[in-house]
């Protein structure tokens, strides 16, 4: 990048020395530009680092070495000369001139694999199955790749289409992440052709095609012999994995510009297959619920009537199906993405080093469970459930979400550190000698009002779909819970929460990731894309905003686990009222 | 009349009942609601936007206040209008057009008027003739609300429209609105949050 900032500067681009990141065993040389921060610059080296605060540089996340060269850290210029390094946070960091050389610890960068839950089951599962070998007369040996697009991860499943039999699964992030986050941020980022060409490409040739390489070196097939592939993805990531403008979705009335999609080559995408294969998508409902609800809807057998029967995929939307009978009803809320770790202080997602559990009671000795053998340097969503179920049931935390300083204190656990938790008080969960981060983990009061306000989305959001339905979640016979995050959590918690509905535990049922089990059904059976295509136009949408009653539901739902303590009769319910507000 | 302190602290502590029965009870036995409002409802609104902005209370327990609050002025506000009584200045807040999203600015709307001013709430999906309607009923100063990053750009719009009209003050807030980006499109005033919300308006009032 030619630079009129740096003396030398033509110089130094001759040698390609723009910016130069040491990883853990590997050196890159990338660009920067003005104004940017290293997290970015980063990213454009293929290097996700991790800023699980959203970059405010709160978390520590990204802690980095800055090498010698030219900075501005937190707006202050900062010369590091030849030998010497200083710690900083890439988030907050901008390069001031070519030739910086940075380093970038193991704990610091995301894991390009995610460990995510692909697993799916469902009472049905096996009622959908093709009795036979596959309709669609596959040749021996021909094989089909499922793909469940998500915004934060793709999942795919290599399949013997003849036999219908899963030879390999592999996940890894979605590579739009490097260009932004969340769906609508995807949405804005693609304003123009050039734009949405860079997210279909990051989706399909930097994500699609090494999961594909990866499950056919796995189970030593030949990625040329995949002749069809099925993806199932929420309404915007499957626009831009055919390269669709998802900009109508972005706006009243989110209409998208396909609902079922036209059939590709895999060759016009470029994909790693079959030239002739034929790529597929599960056809989209509206523009917030997607094919992947389509799937889920199929998988947990919603298109056939049933009895009050709810189904709840939580993601950064959470989105819901409902029937009751012949009528049913979807809606999708906002439920932020705190439950996948995101925004909080130091939450994380579920991979390795994750603390997944957490066991405790008003001793607050705590017992921690960790994915992995690693020390923990992360909370994910489902230990954040744990311990917020956990300290309001011993008093630790009460219904407001707020911390019991005394008991805090007398445990040893109070941290109020500027640097860790802002203004924020916190609990210690694990101390710096014992995590895998450089310092200790801990949840903030400022997390918890996170979690209430997730866990209020989802309750508020089924509370008033049901509501339309002349019912309330004391009605709800059944409830499926999709995507992978139910899979991990004590559903015990996450009532105690009051995030699900307090109905006898043995009315839920996990089906786990039925988005990728939506995409496996349709590669073996060729009734199943009718089926899905009849699914799209059953459910009536409830924008949950245009509900007078959304609003009130959602302010009762943000208390713990709700203000109509009736609601939720078999949680434990401390006595103690919330002083902290009135003193 | 003092700081009647059970309404005080039924607005602080979020409790909507207490709030309303004790208003009633005022006004049943013929207190004076703009003392009432200006003694204590405006005091208790303001200690909780202050504990907010020092990160003592957070968003849930500002939205349950907020409620409460609201909940003592359905029960005043008619009352107030018949009495003739003068807000502060009168303002107007929307979500702008192509988004649905109101929580944020409910809470917004609910701590100006706690902050004593007038506020017409235009509601969601709001077009620039809705703005634009809002000042001919008065209003000096238009509070723009988007929470997608996808219909902020619409806030420029409004922005563009106004350009130089005399007595128009335009201040923008939401999740993905950032000081900048105030100042890119020209806006008047940027809110970070609830609380800084009313901070920015009224730094614009006392400098317009």
């Amino acid at each position: 990048m030619p630079c009129a900032r740096s003396s030398n500067c033509l110089l130094r681009h001759k040698k390609h020395m723009a910016l130069i990141i040491h990883t853990d065993g590997d050196t890159r040389a990338t660009t920067w530009r003005q104004g940017e921060k290293l997290t970015e610059a980063a990213a454009k080296a293929g290097i996700a680092l991790n800023t699980r605060c959203a970059g405010n540089g709160v978390c520590g996340g990204c802690a980095v070495k800055l090498g010698p060269g030219r900075y501005r850290v937190n707006g202050e210029d900062l010369r590091i000369v030849e030998g010497c390094y200083k710690s900083a946070l890439a988030c907050q960091t901008e390069v001031v001139e070519d030739g910086a050389v940075v380093t970038f610890p193991r704990t610091s960068v995301l894991e390009r694999e995610a460990v995510i839950d692909d697993a799916f089951s469902s009472p049905h599962l096996a009622n959908r199955l093709p009795a036979q070998a596959t309709t669609y007369a596959a040749k021996p040996g021909a094989l089909g790749l499922a793909v469940d697009i998500g915004t934060t991860t793709v999942a795919a499943m290599l399949v013997d289409i003849h036999t219908g039999e899963a030879l390999a699964k592999a996940s890894m992030y979605n590579q739009q992440i490097r260009k932004a986050d969340d769906v609508a941020s995807r949405i804005s980022y693609g304003r123009s052709e050039k734009e949405i060409e860079e997210l279909q490409r990051l989706v399909t040739l930097e994500t699609l095609d090494p999961l594909a390489s990866r499950c056919a070196a796995a189970a030593q097939r030949d990625p040329e012999h995949i002749t069809r592939v099925m993806v199932s993805g929420n309404t915007v990531m499957t626009h831009l994995f055919f390269g669709l403008s998802p900009a109508s979705i972005g706006v009243l009335p989110f209409t998208p510009l396909m609902r079922t999609y036209p059939p590709v080559h895999a060759s016009t995408l470029g994909l790693l297959a079959s030239p002739e294969a034929m790529v597929e998508a599960v056809p989209s409902v509206a523009g917030y619920v997607g094919g992947d609800i389509v799937s889920d809807i199929y998988l947990t057998g919603l298109h056939e009537p049933c009895e009050a029967t709810l189904m709840i995929d939580v993601g950064t939307n959470g989105e819901m199906v409902f029937r009751d009978g012949d009528r049913v009803v979807a809606c999708a809320t906002a439920a932020g993405p705190a439950f996948e770790g995101y925004g909080l202080a130091h939450g994380c997602r579920a991979a390795t080093g994750a603390i997944e559990r957490i066991a405790f009671d008003a001793s607050l000795d705590m017992d921690i469970r960790v994915i992995g053998h690693t020390q923990p340097t992360g909370l994910c969503g489902s230990a954040i459930i744990d311990f917020i179920a956990n300290g309001l049931r011993c008093g630790l935390i009460n219904e407001m979400g707020r911390y019991n300083v005394d008991v805090l204190r007398a445990s040893g656990r109070y941290v109020q550190d500027a640097a860790l938790c802002g203004d924020s008080i916190a609990c210690l969960i694990v101390p710096a000698e014992a995590s895998g981060i450089q310092g200790p983990l801990c949840v903030t009061e400022q997390d918890i009002a996170q979690v209430l306000k997730a866990k209020a989305a989802i309750y508020a959001g089924l509370t008033t779909m049901l509501e339309t339905q002349g019912l309330t979640p004391q009605d709800v016979k059944r409830v499926y819970l999709a995507g992978g995050f139910a899979r991990h959590i004590s559903l015990e918690n996450a009532v105690a929460l009051g995030l699900f509905p307090d109905i006898p535990l043995h009315r839920y049922e996990i089906v786990g990731n039925g988005s990728l089990a939506g995409a496996y059904l349709g590669l073996l059976d060729a009734r199943v894309m009718p089926a899905f295509e009849a699914i799209i136009d059953l459910p009536e949408i409830i924008e949950l905003n245009r509900v007078a009653s959304f609003e009130s539901h959602f302010i009762d739902a943000l208390a713990l686990p709700h203000f109509d303590v009736s609601l939720f009769p078999s949680v434990f319910r401390p006595s103690s009222q919330n002083e902290r507000i009135s003193s | 009349m003092a700081r009647i302190d059970v309404i005080f602290e039924a607005i602080c502590k979020g409790n909507r009942k207490v709030v309303a029965e004790q208003v009633q009870a005022v006004v049943d036995n013929d207190g004076d609601i703009v003392e009432l409002l200006n003694d204590t409802m405006i005091p208790a609104m303001r200690d909780i936007g202050d504990k907010f902005s020092r990160n003592e209370v957070y968003v849930p327990e500002m939205l349950i206040s907020a409620r409460a609050m609201q909940a003592g002025l359905n029960i005043i506000e008619p009352l107030l209008a018949a009495k003739g009584h003068k807000a502060r200045a009168r303002v107007a807040i929307g979500t702008v057009k192509g988004d649905l999203h109101d929580i944020g600015k409910n809470l917004v709307a609910m701590m100006l008027k706690g902050a004593g001013f007038d506020v017409d709430d235009l509601g969601v999906d709001c077009p620039v003739e809705k703005y634009e309607e809002a000042v001919s009923k008065g209003a000096s100063v238009l509070c723009l609300s988007a929470l997608l990053t996808t219909t902020m750009p619409y806030m420029k719009q409004v922005v563009d429209h106004f350009k130089g009209r005399e007595g128009v003050k335009i201040l923008i807030g939401g999740a993905p609105v950032t000081k900048e980006y105030a100042n890119e499109i020209g806006a008047d005033g940027y809110g970070s949050d609830a609380n800084d919300a009313v901070r920015a308006l009224e730094q614009l009032l006392a400098t317009a």
